[in-house]
């Protein structure tokens, strides 16, 4: 950096300093809130955007509900089975329903079909 | 792309958030029409865009990631001017280097612009080899450090800006004065530069030939 360059930036940085103690006693006018609402509601606008963007570019956590040929074809007992299976390689799994109680086959194959999703997904 | 809650882009998008306020806005462009009109009292650069659109710019810059923000280093209002007053740097180099001339001038021939051009580059030239002419921030710089020689608060706050310090922290750091030692001299430092105008400097200059 050569001593015109340091000048400079050290200029700039008292310029700052003097312009942000001289806008304190700068009057407020309504054109001026007007601008400075536009101005941070297109900021605010623009950060919404993108976050709406960025979310819906994330993988959902929703599965569509459709139970697969492959699960609709067993049997409760095959369908419990796996269940289990899937239960001792994922441990952090959780059910809604204890011990599956009180579940009907139906929901049974939902549920697994629910935990193959997920367990895909995160593959 | 997945966005965990303490990444550091969604901490300074939650600071943002808190710091973004309509009455920032109002208080950073009322200090940018300051500077804006202090750099262009003080040196040949011409402001080409207004408070507004600079300030709508950095914010932009700042929300596509094309500049960076660490809200535990400098709030939202300092990050924002400090990344104008950057810019705005910049011009000034430039339009030192290579002085505005429209081609869309419809008073002037394209031979004039060339001969103008040309003569610019030869003049650099020249000023690269001589370095004759002081520029006026160096001037100002200098001017500053004159009338605060006695004071070694000022002087210390000048000396932190000329190694890079922007902040008040980074002030703080470098000088090892306290909250209160440095807010004192600070305001000290402002009365002496909103005495130091194009005149006065003129005056100094005729004084130095």
């Amino acid at each position: 950096m050569t001593q015109s360059e340091q000048d400079l930036d050290t200029y700039m940085a008292i310029a700052c300093a003097v312009a942000v103690e001289e806008a304190k006693t700068m009057p407020t006018t309504p054109d001026l809130q007007r601008r400075a609402h536009a101005i941070a509601e297109g900021a605010r606008d623009r950060l919404a955007q993108m976050r709406r963007e960025e979310r819906a570019k994330r993988p959902s956590n929703v599965v569509s509900g459709a139970i697969r040929a492959a699960i609709q074809m067993l049997s409760p007992a095959q369908v419990l089975a796996r269940l289990t299976e899937l239960r001792g390689h994922h441990p952090d799994m959780a059910f809604a329903h204890l011990d599956y109680e009180g579940m009907t086959d139906e929901d049974l194959r939902s549920a697994l079909e629910d935990a193959e999703s997920l367990i895909e997904r995160k593959d | 792309m997945t966005e965990k809650i303490d990444s550091p882009q969604q901490l300074w998008r939650t600071q943002f958030d808190k710091q973004l306020t309509d009455n920032l806005v109002e208080r950073i462009l009322k200090q940018t029409t300051v500077l804006i009109r202090q750099v262009q009292r003080d040196t040949p650069w011409r402001d080409q865009l207004g408070p507004d659109d600079r300030l709508n710019n950095v914010l932009m810059k700042l929300l596509e990631g094309k500049l960076t923000w660490d809200p535990d280093r400098v709030n939202l209002e300092g990050f924002l001017l400090a990344s104008m007053s950057r810019e705005i740097t910049h011009e000034v180099r430039h339009a030192t280097r290579f002085p505005h001339a429209s081609i869309d001038d419809e008073t002037r021939n394209q031979e004039q612009l060339e001969e103008e051009a040309s003569n610019a580059l030869a003049a650099q030239r020249e000023s690269r080899n001589e370095e004759s002419v002081e520029p006026c921030w160096s001037l100002f710089v200098r001017e500053m450090r004159t009338r605060a020689a006695r004071d070694a608060g000022v002087l210390a706050i000048v000396d932190a800006y000329a190694k890079g310090a922007t902040t008040r922290a980074d002030v703080m750091r470098l000088t090892g004065m306290s909250k209160a030692a440095y807010h004192a001299a600070y305001q000290r430092m402002v009365r002496v530069a909103k005495k130091l105008d194009p005149e006065t400097l003129e005056t100094i200059t005729q004084a130095i030939a």
